[in-house]
């Protein structure tokens, strides 16, 4: 149920940071939504074992268990960074508004990738990073930050369409095989 | 099947050699008619509502709203009409014709049967590969775009292949939707980058603090 938390709680504060009212404490609903993803994360990786949820479209493995104990403490800390940088320079206040979503957007779909082993739901995912992280990258607004922002995307697209072409010659290759495939690592293993 | 993947390779041909983003839309807009088409005759009849997601993913999205889109931000900017995806040259039209050989050769070798499906490889491994030739070759935002949406349906044409899996309808949904957030961003990037990219010798503009 907690690995749920771990994209329920992004999900739920990327609404309410919406409000106006939070828009102006954006950075510290960023900072407390880190700390709960990670306290999730960190009961997830502490937990003996996770029953699979949604007919084993997310399974919270040994691998999993290790990058969700990594990256989210990571992001929790970059979030404690912006807070402080808010609070010392108000001019980067106006932006939060804008970067709070995608960050926390960010942090639902990395979630996502690590506890997904549905190889199309996690190539969702992933390119859901990709969408989220080109705004942060532009947030300056300068010609040279769009440039690289649209670098950033173009490349990534680029990379995933292959990466699904590669997702597509695996079914194949196994469907020939003989199994069913069903797009599971399980599946790929047998 | 034949003369609709015949007729998708001259929609992917043919904006090569007409220098004019308009001809590029058009391209762009007509492989995803003719591929919705494709789906209709591989899967018909449609019994889920996976099947349908997908097939208006290609005829409503790729077909119409994707160009449409493109059209309106271009058409905004007042863009001039020329424009080359590849370098207007002998070598860069021999390159492609190449490339389209190379693919029906490559085909011939991946499916050993000549048929329909050995044609829908070839078609599209030369729409990946044409595709990744104007991203090679051009540097503006435009035609890296139009590079980058070419592979896209080059991969999508590609799917339609082989045996058909049957996606779930909210992960054919996620697919459509991933789509269609990154054209919308592309839309965007267009509109603030201009077609040409920025100007050069711009003044640069004053960078505030970073986080």
């Amino acid at each position: 149920m907690s690995s749920l938390g771990l994209l329920v709680a992004p999900a739920m504060e990327n609404v309410v940071v919406w409000l106006r009212v939070l828009r102006a404490r954006a950075s510290l609903v960023l900072l407390l939504v880190a700390s709960v993803v990670t306290v999730f994360a960190i009961a997830q990786a502490l937990s003996p074992s996770v029953p699979p949820a949604f007919g084993g479209t997310i399974v919270v493995d040994a691998t999993s268990r290790l990058f969700l104990a990594t990256l989210n403490p990571i992001f929790l800390a970059v979030c404690v960074y912006i807070h402080n940088r808010v609070a010392h320079s108000p001019v980067l206040l106006g932006r939060m508004g804008r970067f709070v979503p995608c960050a926390l957007t960010f942090l639902l779909s990395c979630n996502a990738v690590l506890i997904s082993s549905h190889l199309l739901v996690l190539w969702i995912a992933l390119e859901v990073t990709t969408l989220s992280a080109c705004p942060m990258i532009a947030i300056q607004g300068t010609p040279a930050a769009r440039q690289a922002s649209f670098r950033y995307l173009l490349f990534s697209f680029i990379a995933l369409g292959l990466v699904f072409l590669g997702v597509l010659c695996a079914s194949r290759g196994l469907a020939s095989a003989g199994p069913p495939v069903m797009f599971l690592p399980d599946g790929l293993a047998q | 099947m034949n003369p609709l993947l015949i007729a998708l390779l001259g929609v992917i041909l043919l904006p090569l050699f007409v220098a004019s983003w308009r001809a590029s839309l058009l391209g762009l807009a007509g492989q995803g008619a003719l591929m919705a088409l494709v789906l209709y005759r591989v899967a018909h009849p449609l019994h889920s509502a996976a099947s349908w997601l997908a097939l208006l993913d290609l005829a409503v999205l790729r077909g119409v709203l994707v160009p449409l889109v493109l059209y309106r931000v271009l058409r905004a900017r007042n863009t001039r009409p020329r424009n080359d995806v590849i370098p207007p040259n002998l070598i860069s039209w021999t390159v492609a014709i190449a490339m389209v050989l190379v693919s029906f050769s490559f085909a011939g070798t991946l499916v050993a049967a000549s048929g329909e499906r050995q044609t829908l490889v070839a078609v599209s491994t030369s729409g990946l590969m044409l595709g990744l030739l104007v991203l090679s070759t051009r540097s503006d935002p435009l035609s890296q775009v139009i590079g980058a949406l070419r592979v896209e349906n080059a991969i999508a044409l590609f799917e339609l292949g082989g045996e058909r899996h049957e996606a779930q309808a909210l992960v054919q949904l996620g697919l459509s939707a991933a789509f269609a957030g990154t054209v919308v961003l592309f839309a965007r990037y267009l509109h603030t980058l201009g077609s040409d990219g920025p100007a050069v010798g711009a003044p640069a503009e004053a960078e505030g603090p970073t986080l």
